[in-house]
């Protein structure tokens, strides 16, 4: 079991924070979904339904482009092989998200239509908090 | 309901008032361990990230507006527009609010009339294209340019 949560490394240009998190029980279920899918992403597109759960694809099965903003890079792994896996999220949904940080979770329930952890009986969850100094 | 008590706490953290609920129902009986969430009323402004996503559940986040320009640059402060309604008793108002609220549906002194045969469909990021309305079969449709001479006479060109 991973005990301690998991800081994305920064991508956006010009910031010095990480703007998204895991919790450790987010990197177990993400380890296991890596062997069945092979290499993940996460994509938060914002809207309803879907929109409004981060996304699990496997990686570049969600193709982004200039509508998409990097939001934070992970590795997942245990110190062995690498396992980056990138958060995506809608540059539209971002322009009102910005100013918040995003920690995701692992809640029991099912998954979004499209995302692979749909038949483990979990879901993932955002959690949202203030970003600190953010300039609202 | 782990989400919708999600968007409550963010909710709180930038600065909305809660007016109204605010928390998971907890009930008896039968409906005891169910997942319930308390009829939920924020007071905010459009900053907020509940004033801008869909939270599928008993929450309405309201915000003041100081006169008609300001309310319609509310209502129009969003990435979404599936849906709106809009209240007066002022008939020219109305339909001009109507006409400037950027959604696919306004309801005007009435709400969430679903009738067959009305467009459906949103304005920005709620999607495109419209559903339900009989010009809507148009698309399940070819169009056919037929052109037919009937005169008897050889037409001559070749």
């Amino acid at each position: 079991m991973t005990q301690t949560r998991l800081d994305a490394a920064v991508t956006r240009p010009g910031e010095e924070f990480s703007r998204v998190a895991l919790m450790p029980e987010s990197v177990d279920l993400l380890r296991k979904l890596w062997t069945q899918h092979g290499p993940l992403m996460f994509h938060q597109s914002g809207g309803c339904c879907d929109g409004s759960s981060p996304m699990c694809y496997p990686a570049g099965e969600f193709l982004t482009g200039d509508s998409d903003v990097l939001l934070g890079l992970f590795d997942i792994s245990d110190g062995l092989q690498p396992q980056p896996l990138e958060f995506w999220m809608s540059r539209e949904q971002f322009s009102y998200w910005s100013h918040t940080h995003l920690t995701i979770d692992v809640v029991p329930g099912r998954g979004s239509g499209f995302s692979v952890e749909a038949p483990e009986g979990k879901r993932f969850l955002i959690r949202s908090s203030l970003m600190e100094n953010w300039p609202v | 309901m782990e989400k919708i008590l999600s968007y409550i706490d963010i909710g709180l953290q930038e600065g909305a008032r809660i007016l109204a609920g605010g928390n998971q129902a907890q009930l008896d009986g039968d409906l005891a361990g169910g997942f319930y969430v308390q009829p939920t009323i924020f007071e905010g402004n459009n900053k907020m990230r509940i004033f801008q996503e869909e939270i599928f559940g008993p929450v309405v986040s309201v915000a003041r507006f100081s006169d008609y320009n300001d309310a319609i640059s509310i209502a129009n402060d969003t990435l979404y527009g599936l849906g709106a309604g809009v209240w007066s008793r002022n008939g020219n108002v109305a339909y001009r609010a109507g006409r400037e609220i950027q959604a696919g549906r306004v309801w005007v002194n009435n709400y969430h009339a679903y009738p067959a045969g009305a467009a459906f469909g949103g304005y920005k990021s709620s999607g495109i294209g419209r559903e339900n309305h009989s010009m809507m079969l148009d698309h399940y449709q070819q169009t056919k340019n037929l052109l037919v001479s009937y005169n008897e006479n050889k037409l001559g060109f070749f």
